[in-house]
């Protein structure tokens, strides 16, 4: 089923990205406090996770890139530590790196972005950006402190109604009852876990235990690798967790539900697996202004039929608010068009897919993941990011490492 | 113990795996669901039960009994039975002890504590940080758990080595223990470059104004990677104090940050507008 939310290609998302390099204000990168080398020049780069996504990550920084360092934990048989490397600590201390694409699986996206952040770098991150809700703020706190740029590897946004998201962002509406539901497009069966499997030998090429990382050591199994490894909640989140940014990212936008998160989570799931991303039919997610989001999968369960969508046009918005208000919003200015990371690196700028707002997209999706997993309903407060009233589905919104990985 | 046919029955009833090993066809959640209600009612030696059942990861022959243990833990949750919740916990617990059981196994019984244990857990996996093979998992587990696991960790700590001791010195970090600061001023002392980060990490969780220059002085003085993550947690530290209202403690950090890192730019620049912020 072909998603409503994604109407914004990555392919499409590039070519706006050059355009946006070639318009670029040349400020000196002395005068911005970066070292020497005016913005027009080239950055150096780095690519941490080199397959599946990786090259494609990598060229969503745009051009005047050069690659200098990759890094994968398949690369024993050939890391030198000069351009190859396993350690992304080792390509992380090195101060020709300006820019680095994080494509590895999303259980080190929160700790690599968090470290390149800290050690002065930019970030392209594949989505989704976390694994649990407690690392995206970690991810937008070392945004802000060190003021550096980042930038979610997925554009939604950036096709995004702005007369709509000026409604929200104005202010002006206290109670919204819209219902938006989307239904299908996040590949739950093909994102699910093995439950039986057959334990191998670690491949020679491996490091293994660097690829589990904060997840525990499990035995190694190829399905946990390459692209599978979606499928368990040891790294990613199934599905959901890998598909719902791209179809979240437009909408959480348009409706301003990038600026706080829901306070009530209703699912409707079989049981999961304690380690094995399954099946799951339906998640209806209230907001604390009476907003409805409801993401049906389409692929278990018979389909959601609590609410009908309403009232998601612009037009169906405009009309909850008063005609004062109308006017009050006529004379307000519209909302800033959003930054692309290559105009941002050069300009300094806020990327319009920063660690902020993708922290309350994916939060949306990790909140469903721990109700599906909890398998009840759960409250949320927004301000605090932590479920209320249930210590133990909490810890899943902050989920210990294994050492010596931590936030 | 035998396992009762009554138990291996329930346990036959859930989901077999699909063509391709994954839940993903067939799967009824209210079938399930039945089946762990039933389940639930056989209390403690079904718990039990499930224990002994558990196999080699992976195999067909765990598959189940490792779902149903999982399932039952969460049930306990679903249903708010706290005397349920703390029986089956305490079984979890009574059988990290067991000899007979597999580390594989033993490991999973940590896992489902993470999820479900609460106080009462933290003495056994206390026990659990002596042993390499399970330390990791009873580590996160303690961490998840929280409530006691601090007093836990210090008590094991002087008796723990290498990779034991780091473990349980990252763990106080996370939890943030008060009373663990001078464990964690030794941590950033030694010998092992991840025990020193931990201990960074910890004070810096903290925000304890004394031990700001500590934490400088071990940052100005490492280099590479542990440098980053010390000079993280400084910044961490300076934040945590000017939110507990010590802000002269923070400007101070903010200020000797600005002061040294000239080859850091964005350190020194994170350092400036931090000043600026706080006056």
């Amino acid at each position: 089923m072909k998603s409503q939310a994604w109407d914004i290609s990555r392919r499409q998302f590039l070519g706006t990205a050059a355009a946006g390099v070639a318009t670029a204000t040349i400020v000196p990168r002395n005068v911005l406090g970066r070292g020497q080398t005016p913005p027009s020049e080239e950055f150096g780069g780095a690519l941490i996770g080199c397959g599946g996504r990786g090259r494609g990550t990598f060229r969503s920084m745009g051009d005047g890139i050069r690659m200098l360092a990759q890094c994968d934990v398949r690369f024993l048989d050939r890391a030198d530590n000069k351009t190859i490397y396993t350690d992304y600590r080792r390509v992380l201390e090195r101060k020709d790196v300006d820019v680095v694409a994080i494509a590895t699986p999303p259980g080190w996206h929160a700790l690599m972005s968090v470290a390149a952040m800290a050690a002065g770098k930019d970030v392209m991150c594949e989505k989704p950006m976390t694994r649990f809700i407690s690392e995206g703020r970690a991810v937008a706190e070392a945004e802000k402190r060190y003021g550096r740029i980042f930038q979610i590897c997925t554009f939604g946004r950036f096709g995004g109604n702005r007369r709509l998201r000026k409604i929200f962002e104005s202010g002006l509406l206290d109670r919204c009852d819209t219902v938006r539901i989307l239904r299908g497009g996040v590949k739950v069966k093909q994102w699910s876990g093995r439950v039986v499997f057959d334990v191998r030998p670690v491949p020679d090429n491996l490091d293994w235990e660097m690829y589990c990382g904060p997840a525990p050591l499990r035995p190694y199994h190829p399905h946990r690798f390459g692209g599978s490894h979606r499928g368990y909640w040891d790294y990613e989140g199934g599905g959901l967790a890998d598909m719902a940014n791209h179809h979240l990212d437009r909408p959480a936008y348009e409706y301003g539900r990038d600026m706080t998160a829901p306070v009530e989570v209703i699912p409707h799931a079989p049981i999961a697996h304690p380690e094995a991303c399954g099946m799951w039919g339906w998640c209806e997610m209230k907001y604390a202004d009476g907003f409805t989001l409801v993401l049906d999968s389409g692929e278990w369960g018979p389909a959601y039929d609590r609410l009908e969508q309403r009232n998601t046009s612009e037009g169906d918005i405009l009309k909850m608010l008063s005609e004062e208000d109308r006017e009050k919003l006529d004379e307000m200015p519209d909302p800033e068009p959003l930054v692309r990371f290559a105009e941002a690196i050069r300009t300094r700028k806020q990327a319009g897919g920063n660690a902020e707002v993708t922290q309350r997209v994916a939060t949306i999706y990790h909140l469903a993941n721990v109700a599906f997993r909890c398998n009840r309903p759960l409250r949320f407060d927004p301000d605090t990011e932590r479920i209320v009233g249930d210590d133990e589905a909490d810890r899943l919104v902050n989920q210990p490492m294994r050492a010596p990985w931590v936030l | 113990m035998a396992v009762s046919e009554e138990l291996q029955a329930l346990v036959a009833q859930l989901p077999d795996a699909d063509g391709r090993g994954m839940y993903t066809e067939n799967i009824d959640k209210d079938a399930i669901e039945a089946t762990i209600a039933a389940m639930f009612e056989g209390g403690v030696p079904f718990v039990r039960g499930l224990v002994e059942m558990l196999d080699e990861p992976g195999t067909a022959e765990n598959l189940k009994p490792h779902y149903a243990l999982h399932c039952l833990a969460n049930h306990t949750l679903v249903i708010q039975d706290e005397p349920a919740r703390a029986n089956l916990a305490g079984v979890l617990c009574e059988k990290l002890a067991d000899p007979e059981l597999a580390v594989h196994n033993k490991e999973y019984l940590c896992q489902t504590l993470q999820w479900v244990g609460r106080r009462e857990s933290c003495a056994a996996l206390g026990r659990c940080l002596h042993d390499e093979d399970l330390v990791e998992a009873a580590a996160m587990a303690l961490v998840a758990i929280r409530q006691g696991a601090a007093d836990t960790l210090r008590t094991t700590l002087p008796e723990l080595q290498g990779k034991c001791r780091m473990h349980a010195v990252y763990a106080l970090a996370v939890l943030a223990d008060p009373q663990a600061v001078s464990h964690l001023r030794d941590a950033l002392q030694d010998e092992d470059r991840e025990v020193r980060i931990a201990g960074g990490l910890g004070l810096a969780q903290l925000a304890a104004p004394d031990t700001a220059e500590a934490l400088l002085a071990a940052a100005e003085q490492a280099t590479g990677w542990e440098r980053i993550q010390l000079s993280h947690d400084c910044f961490l530290l300076a934040e945590n104090l000017a939110a507990a209202g010590e802000s002269a403690a923070a400007v101070t950090i903010y200020q000797h940050l600005w002061e040294t890192r000239d080859d850091e730019p964005h350190l020194r620049e994170a350092a400036e507008k931090a000043l600026a912020a706080s006056r």
